[in-house]
C-alpha cells in the first residue's frame, strides 16, 4: 500500500515546525545561554570574565574529574551495547504472544522512579545485602565487602538504566533491516554466528542513535546515581550539584556544565567523524 | 540437532540473565515491600500486606485538594 505525499508548500512546513521550535527555544536553548552567561561572570567590575574557567582548567582535580567522567561514560556504554543488543535481537525474532509484555519489562526501569530503583540496588549491594551474603555464605569471601558507594554501584547502576535506552534504539534498527539479511546470509548457507556477526556489522550505523542518547541521559543520570556514590564517586555531574547546592557558586558550575557539554560535542562528532571514516572504506 | 537445542537454551539463558539484571531493582522492591520491619533489609523474615493497607487508609493519597501541612 503506497500513500502519496505531495510535496507541501514550504510556508506549511515551516508553520508546523514553528511550535516545536518555540518550544525547544525557550526550554531548552534560553536556559543553556543563560548558563553560559552565567558561567562568564565577573566577581567584580568587568562585564565578562574567563575566571571561572581559568580555575577549572588549572586546578588538576578538575582535569582528574573530567578524565573519570570520560571514562565511567565509555565504561558504561561498553558494557551497555553488548547488553542490549541480544535482547534487541530476541524481541525482534520473538514470534511469542509474550513479545509485548517483554518489550514492556524491558523498559519498565525508564518508568520508574531513581529512588525506587536506587533502593533496589542498595539491597542488593549493600553490605548485608543479596551479593554480600551469598558469597560469604558460599564461602568466597571471608567478610562482606564494599559494593555500595563507589564506583562499581555507579556502573551498575548507569548500566541498568540505559540498557532500555540501547535495546529500544537497536531493536527499532533491527526491525528495520533485519529480515532480509538475515535471510540473505542463511541463504548463502551461514552458519548461525555468521549470520549474528553480518547483524552485528550492520550495528555500527545505528549504535551512534543510541550513543547519542547515552551520552546525553548519562550526565543527568550520574548525578541521580550518585546517591549510590555516597559522594565518594567524583564526576562532572555530581560537582555540578556540589557546586549549585552546596558552594552556590553559580559561575564555576556554569563553567563545569559547559565544559561537560562540549566534551559530549567533541565525543558525538568524533564518534561521527569515525563512522563515516569506516562508512567510506566498506 | 542437539547442538542446536544447546545454543537455544544458551540464548535464552543469556536473555533471561539480562532481563533479570534489569528487572533485579524492581523485583527486589516488589518483595521488600510485603515486609513488616520498618527498616531496610533482605530477605523479609515475614509477609504481609500491611504497608499496602496503610497506602489505601492514607487519606492524604486519595486527596485532590492539596494537602494542608
Amino acid at each position: 500500500m503506497r500513500v502519496s505525499v505531495r510535496k507541501q508548500p514550504s510556508w506549511l512546513q515551516v508553520l508546523l515546525i514553528l511550535p516545536g521550535v518555540a518550544a525547544l527555544v525557550v526550554t531548552f536553548v534560553f536556559p543553556l545561554l543563560w548558563l553560559a552567561r552565567t558561567s562568564l561572570q565577573p566577581t567584580t567590575g568587568h562585564i565578562l570574565s574567563l575566571h571561572a574557567y581559568v580555575r577549572l582548567f588549572e586546578d588538576s582535580f578538575y582535569w582528574w574529574v573530567i578524565g573519570r567522567t570520560i571514562f565511567i561514560g565509555l565504561l558504561c556504554v561498553v558494557i551497555t551495547v553488548p547488553m542490549a543488543f541480544p535482547v534487541a535481537l530476541f524481541l525482534a525474532r520473538s514470534q511469542s504472544r509474550w513479545r509485548g509484555t517483554l518489550t514492556a519489562l524491558a523498559i519498565a526501569p525508564l518508568l520508574t522512579s531513581t529512588v525506587i530503583r536506587t533502593y533496589g540496588w542498595m539491597v542488593i549491594l549493600g553490605r548485608h545485602g543479596l551479593i554480600n551474603t551469598t558469597l560469604v555464605w558460599a564461602g568466597i569471601l571471608a567478610q562482606p565487602t564494599r559494593l555500595d558507594n563507589g564506583p562499581f554501584a555507579t556502573v551498575v547502576a548507569l548500566v541498568e538504566i540505559l540498557l532500555p535506552y540501547g535495546i529500544i534504539s537497536i531493536l527499532s534498527h533491527l526491525s528495520r533491516l533485519d529480515a532480509e539479511l538475515e535471510q540473505a546470509a542463511s541463504l548463502l548457507r551461514a552458519r548461525r554466528l555468521q549470520v549474528l556477526a553480518c547483524l552485528a556489522a550492520s550495528l555500527p550505523a545505528r549504535v551512534d542513535d543510541s550513543l547519542a542518547p547515552c551520552l546525553r541521559s548519562r550526565n543527568q543520570l550520574t548525578r541521580d546515581t550518585s546517591v549510590d556514590g555516597g559522594g565518594r564517586v567524583f564526576v562532572l555531574a555530581t560537582e555540578i550539584f556540589n557546586q549549585t547546592t552546596i558552594a552556590l557558586d553559580w559561575p564555576f558550575a556554569g563553567a563545569l556544565s559547559i565544559t561537560l557539554l562540549a566534551f559530549f560535542g567533541i565525543f558525538v562528532a568524533l564518534y561521527q567523524r569515525i563512522l563515516q571514516h569506516v562508512e567510506s572504506q566498506s | 540437532m542437539k547442538h542446536d537445542r544447546t545454543v537455544r537454551i544458551a540464548w535464552h539463558l543469556l536473555i533471561g540473565l539480562i532481563y533479570l539484571f534489569l528487572l533485579a531493582p524492581l523485583i527486589i522492591v516488589l518483595i521488600v515491600s510485603f515486609d513488616t520491619r520498618p527498616y531496610l533489609s533482605f530477605p523479609p523474615t515475614s509477609f504481609s500486606l500491611i504497608s499496602y493497607a496503610r497506602v489505601l487508609h492514607n487519606p492524604f493519597f486519595f486527596r485532590l485538594e492539596k494537602p494542608v501541612c
